[in-house]
């Protein structure tokens, strides 16, 4: 018997990192090289077939997390599962994936998520050093490197959050 | 009268104000809040088909309020209901009924729109510019850990080094004449004519400052650190003297480069974990040299007279001084011109 779950679904990180690039790739399979800040949310569906369950995604594309914007806890409530974006070319928005997963976890409790560590085809940018990967890895961090740009594991990565929540 | 501080007739201009501009579009829910009850105001603004029938599902018109739960009042701010459109939702209990609030907050959103983009960009450009000048002293701090050449530990090591600033004048006006981008790329061309002499003569690059730098001879390779430092220096006034040149020629803002060197004991050492490691110089030349550099003005090379008999051989002209420095006291200094 097929079954249909409506489960929604968080992008959270900060500024830039990637954020509607991945649901713009993930959703149209497109990408711009165009930087065009989001403000608030905006949502999108997609549909994935995990064995013989439905999952209706609706992704919650959020705008960045910045010291003086912070994303507000109404926008988390009622959360299923969340993708904590990082941007690989910079190292410090890894700080603002913790606190949002730390707030997600007192907003929504022990919920599945994956960690995409993106903007992986900017090698010659790339700052997260073994250390950083191995304190993600530490905390239990799934990650995936990512590339909105290339199409790198975005579907993937998707897919995975969508086996946590179809099981 | 409604309220306490304003007549009826203010009250309800007020009112039509701020209630016309945000176009409000309102809906009660049913008792289990699945279903619309009732439904009114400006919808097209806010749906493609704004057709809410009494007895519809909630969910069937918006996802964004797929799974919410009604039991506590709430605000969502900031949502893009349609391209380029936001709506502000509110949900609020009155008497036990549940009822949706929503306002279009379109043009607010707008103008803070411009200005988020403005400063995450220009965050971004900020963030990218001090990679690039990490690069410069990682590579070499970086290379030096690895080959095993930078063995003293964080207890300290004594030795006899040179120590040199360097610094842009007038950066700090430009800084705030000029855009950011234009900044940011004046500022490259210039690092990359002050960094490489610098790790030519086997400095080590200690600081990079916006528009400086503090570089230390002697560590890598203990030969004459003087002379190392003072190569090092004249090739920079030389390089920039030149990009001066064809700058002047194509019309461009030109800067000057101040030199400031002075030689003594430090003592080294790398402070901090494995990948944030921070090589340090401490000594009371350091604070000297900086001092000359302060001092110096564009185009000239400042010594202490360590530096000056370390490498008289090498130089033909100069200029003795005796300067008072504060916290240093009189203190005689040399000045070799370059050009
Ligand atoms: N090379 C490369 N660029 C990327 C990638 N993902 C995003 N970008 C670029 O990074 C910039 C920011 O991307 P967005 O998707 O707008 O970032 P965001 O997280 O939604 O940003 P906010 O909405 O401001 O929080 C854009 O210029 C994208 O083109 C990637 O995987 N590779
Ligand atoms: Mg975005």
């Amino acid at each position: 018997m097929s079954q249909v779950l409506q489960k929604k679904v968080c992008l959270l990180g900060a500024f830039a990192v990637g954020k509607t690039s991945l649901v713009s790739r993930f959703v149209k399979g497109i990408f711009s090289e165009k930087y065009l800040s989001t403000m608030g949310v905006k949502i999108d569906r997609k549909n994935l077939q995990i064995g013989d369950v439905t999952i209706n995604m609706m992704l919650w594309d959020i705008h960045g997390e910045e010291s003086n914007k912070k994303v507000p806890a109404a926008y988390m409530r009622g959360t299923a599962a969340y993708l904590l974006v990082v941007d690989g070319t910079r190292a410090s928005t890894i700080a603002a994936a913790r606190e949002l997963h730390e707030r997600m976890r007192a907003e929504a409790g022990d919920i599945p998520f994956v960690v995409l560590l993106n903007k992986s085809d900017l090698q010659d940018e790339w700052q997260l050093s073994d250390g950083n990967m191995a304190a993600m890895q530490a905390e239990g961090w799934e990650c995936f490197l990512t590339s909105a740009c290339s199409g790198l594991n975005v579907d993937l990565a998707f897919t995975r959050l969508a086996e946590k929540l179809a099981s | 009268m409604r309220s306490a501080e304003l007549p009826d007739p203010l009250f309800s201009y007020l009112a039509d104000l701020y209630i016309h501009q945000a176009s409000p579009a309102w809906i009660r829910l049913d008792s289990d809040c699945r279903c619309i009850a009732e439904a009114g105001g400006s919808w097209p603004r806010y749906l493609d088909k704004p057709k809410l029938n009494p007895g519809s599902e909630l969910e069937e018109h918006f996802i964004v309020l797929c799974g919410q739960s009604f039991d506590q009042p709430f605000v969502l701010p900031q949502i893009e209901l349609q391209d380029g459109h936001y709506t502000d939702i509110h949900h609020t209990l009155i008497d036990g009924v549940s009822w949706l609030l929503f306002l279009d907050v379109t043009e607010q959103v707008s103008a803070q729109q411009l200005q988020q983009q403005n400063a995450n960009e220009l965050s971004l450009l900020k963030d990218r510019q001090k990679q690039t000048l990490d690069r410069y002293m990682g590579a070499t701090i970086a290379e030096l850990s690895v080959g095993g050449k930078l063995t003293f530990n964080a207890s300290g090591e004594r030795r006899q080094i040179t120590t040199m600033f360097i610094d842009l004048r007038s950066f700090t006006l430009f800084n705030e004449a000029y855009d950011p981008q234009h900044v940011m790329d004046t500022l490259n061309h210039y690092m990359t004519k002050m960094i490489p002499p610098i790790l030519e003569e086997h400095g080590l690059i200690d600081k990079i400052t916006g528009d400086g730098a503090m570089a230390v001879f002697g560590v890598q390779q203990r030969h004459a650190p003087a002379e190392s430092a003072l190569r090092a220096a004249c090739k920079i006034q030389c390089d920039v003297a030149d990009l001066n040149r064809s700058r002047r020629e194509q019309g461009e803002y030109v800067m000057e480069v101040g030199v400031g060197i002075a030689s003594g004991e430090a003592v080294l050492g790398i402070l901090g974990a494995h990948d944030r490691r921070a090589f340090t110089a401490i000594g009371p030349h350091v604070n000297l040299a900086a001092r000359l550099e302060s001092i110096a003005k564009g185009g000239e090379i400042l010594v202490d007279s360590a530096t000056f008999k370390a490498t008289s051989h090498l130089i033909s002209s100069h200029q003795q001084m005796e300067i008072e420095l504060k916290g240093i006291g009189l203190t005689p200094v040399y000045n070799l011109q370059t050009y």
